[in-house]
């Protein structure tokens, strides 16, 4: 009988017996009702164990550990595969090779998929086309089927789904709206006249928002930032109090909580009757909701999803949106967070930004597709227990990344990478801060003469809306 | 030994080649298979898949200097010449397109013999150069399963053979001997291409349709999933 495992990450208690019998359970269960069966399947022959991925991953390169070889880590789940769920192997069980699936296999699992950050860093260095980011993600969905998660993001999950608040944070809605209404006279004094607000549950609005809900604890800038601009281009937009939060951790361990979230954001969507999906600054919320909704919203109820900073730079773009040039002296530099840069999505948008309102940016090398994760993806950052994993392995490269452009600012469009960042920064005594980007440009927006009624919203929005592709 | 050469050269090696054809076929078939399941699964979903972001990922992926970080140079550049001659060499070895005019009546271009010798020499340098790199480095050595070291020594083989079969003067063995071990290893490698990481030579094309389709998740995966566990009414 196995004793309870102990990670470097907290759980919840979970069964003790048979675990290698559930795990092999839970696999085959997931491997009937997704797509990843044919993917392991090419991915066990091919798989050549050249370890050329060890030039691109950032955890592998601080540690130097050979079990943080992404190769070396995907070759796990595949070996369980190999043995249990093809023929060859069956066939190979039953003649000659005993080896069977032992606990010791499944706690060696359970640390090293969550040392990778799933940051897809390494995703073209292998010459096979393996993509490692996608083990990891199927492999956590697994032991989370059987109970090995980390308790810091199961805990949200289930305030999110099953609470009282829904959301991660939680935060009461009339928490939320009590910030609102602050952050509302906040503005007035920076914008005197100007009725910029935070649109409550208004109904049939272009854009239903959906930020990090720990924005509206951490991030009052960003969101004086997000209200301000969104006044600015006249757009017609709303906060649901059925759900407020972008987060979904499902991104980081379980396609069955991934569904469950984005239909419950969907559902508020579809009750205000909004027509676009809002996202904050954040990586893995824009990801999760952009690609959450293709795979699991069926096609007549989908709602486009746009990321604020895209929505920011069309605005700009189109002449909507005014910023001053260079009101930001300081030298500031840009982090690229994982889950909108790695695929090329949103890269160049807010450099496009920075560069006009910014006097001295800097970029980092490498950047954009190439970046390196702040050392916080994947989920790793609510994990308070793996800070040291976090500071010393995972973001080390980060933290030297910025020092070397001795920026002021670092701007982190991304409520996970931003605490990361903080933290990051804070430890290798970095003198740079961390900042969302709507913080600078809530510097830099020129609003204009002070309207003549009061209602901005009533401005057509629809011809400032940028195309969305994939909608 | 002769006749043992000539059941090696004819029947034998039809016989691998029939292997490869039929185990490349059901390779083929069987992932050709899956990726119009999937491909079903996401049209009928409403989706589209992404062909210009594939295209663009199999030429990243194909690239053999990556841009990100120099991934292991010298790794690179020793696994570039090897697939070169590895796939020029047999195929467009004069002796070897004779003997197909002679079994099998077709034939092609040939390629000149002084570089067919240069590039035998470089496949066998540079699959030296490998395992020297996978015995020589702590962090391949950790990874590497036997056949990774099998594999390479087998290929090695009819390249070292056959380089000394064209050279008697450096040959220490009988001609015939070391011919039969290049045509028995040649046969072996044939016939192991299907079975094996080799397989890639048919494969690796759609490796980056697999990893687009594979994030296609399906919807209610989720839901069946806690139904075979028992989940459906549990709480998180
Ligand atoms: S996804 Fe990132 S952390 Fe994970 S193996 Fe690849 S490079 Fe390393």
């Amino acid at each position: 009988m196995a004793t309870q495992a102990k990670y470097s990450f907290h759980t919840e208690p979970f069964p003790q017996e048979e675990r290698p019998r559930r795990f092999l359970e839970a696999f085959a269960a997931v491997l009937q009702h997704s797509n990843y069966g044919p993917v392991l399947d090419y991915y066990t022959r091919v798989s050549a164990k050249c370890s050329r991925c060890t030039a691109t991953c950032p955890v592998y390169q601080a540690s130097g550990d050979p079990r943080d070889i992404p190769c070396h880590r995907t070759e796990l789940l595949l070996a369980v595969y190999r043995r249990y769920f093809t023929f060859s192997g069956q066939l190979k069980a039953r003649l000659y090779d005993s080896s069977r699936l032992t606990d010791a296999a499944i706690d060696e699992m359970a640390e090293e998929f969550w040392r990778c950050t799933a940051c897809k860093r390494c995703k073209s260095s292998c010459p096979m086309g393996l993509d490692h980011a996608m083990i990891t993600h199927l492999a956590r969905w697994i032991m989370a089927e059987i109970g090995i998660v980390p308790k810091a993001l199961l805990v949200s999950v289930r305030e999110q789904l099953e609470g009282r608040t829904h959301n991660t944070s939680a935060i009461p809605v009339s928490a939320m709206t009590d910030t609102c209404e602050f952050l509302e006279e906040e503005l007035q004094e920076l914008f005197p006249g100007h009725p910029i607000t935070f649109p409550i549950d208004v109904p049939e609005a272009d854009y239903v928002f959906f930020p990090a809900v720990s924005d509206y604890l951490l991030e009052a800038d960003t969101l004086m930032g997000n209200a301000a601009v969104l006044y600015a281009i006249g757009a017609k937009w709303t906060i649901g109090t059925g759900n407020f939060d972008g987060i979904n951790y499902g991104l980081f361990y379980s396609d069955r909580m991934w569904e469950r979230i984005i239909r419950a954001q969907v559902a508020e969507i579809k009750r205000l009757g909004g027509k676009v999906m809002l996202i904050g600054e954040c990586g893995h919320a824009s990801r999760s909701a952009k690609e959450g909704m293709q795979c699991f919203i069926p096609p007549e109820e989908r709602v486009p999803v746009l990321n604020i900073m895209e929505l920011t730079h069309a605005a700009f773009k189109a002449g909507t949106l005014r910023l001053n040039p260079g009101v930001i002296a300081e030298r500031t530099t840009y982090h690229d967070p994982c889950n909108i840069a790695s695929n090329g999505w949103i890269v160049d948008q807010p450099r496009e930004l920075l560069r006009h309102i910014c006097a001295d940016f800097v970029e980092m090398t490498p950047r954009g597709t190439d970046n390196y994760c702040c050392g916080g993806g994947g989920g790793s950052v609510s994990i308070d227990e793996i800070k040291r994993f976090r500071m010393y392995i995972g973001g080390k490269t980060k933290a030297e990344q910025v020092r070397a452009t001795g920026a002021k600012y670092v701007v982190t469009p991304c409520a996970n990478c931003k605490k990361q960042m903080g933290e990051l920064l804070d430890e290798h005594k970095v003198d740079c801060t961390r900042i969302g980007l709507h913080d600078l440009l809530l510097k830099a927006i020129e609003l204009g003469p002070l309207p003549a009624g009061e209602g901005t919203t009533d401005k057509g929005p629809a011809e400032q809306r940028p195309e969305v592709e994939g909608a | 030994m002769e006749h043992w050469l000539h059941f090696a050269r004819g029947p034998m090696f039809v016989a691998a080649l029939a292997v490869l054809g039929l185990g490349m076929a059901r390779l083929v078939l069987l992932n050709g298979a899956s990726l119009a399941v999937m491909l079903h699964r996401t049209r009928s979903h409403g989706r589209t898949v992404a062909w210009k972001r594939v295209l663009h990922n199999t030429f990243l992926a194909l690239r053999p200097f990556p841009a990100s970080g120099g991934a292991r140079p010298w790794y690179s550049l020793l696994s570039l010449v090897f697939h070169l001659g590895l796939l020029l060499t047999p195929l467009f070895l004069a002796a070897h397109i004779v003997l197909l005019e002679r079994g099998f009546g077709v034939g092609w271009w040939a390629l000149d013999p002084v570089v067919a010798d240069w590039l035998t020499l470089g496949t066998i340098v540079s699959a030296l150069g490998l395992l020297f790199l996978r015995v020589g480095s702590p962090l391949s050595r950790a990874i590497s399963r036997p056949q990774d070291y099998f594999l390479l020594l087998l290929i090695l083989t009819p390249f070292v053979t056959g380089y000394l079969a064209m050279h008697p003067l450096l040959n220490p063995w009988d001609y015939d001997a070391t011919m039969l071990v290049h045509v028995l290893s040649g046969n072996l490698i044939l016939g192991l291409l299907p079975f094996t990481k080799l397989s890639h030579v048919a494969l690796l094309p759609v490796a980056q349709v697999f990893g687009e389709i594979g994030w296609h998740l399906r919807p209610k995966a989720g839901e069946f999933v806690a139904q075979v566990l028992g989940k459906e009414n549990q709480p998180i």
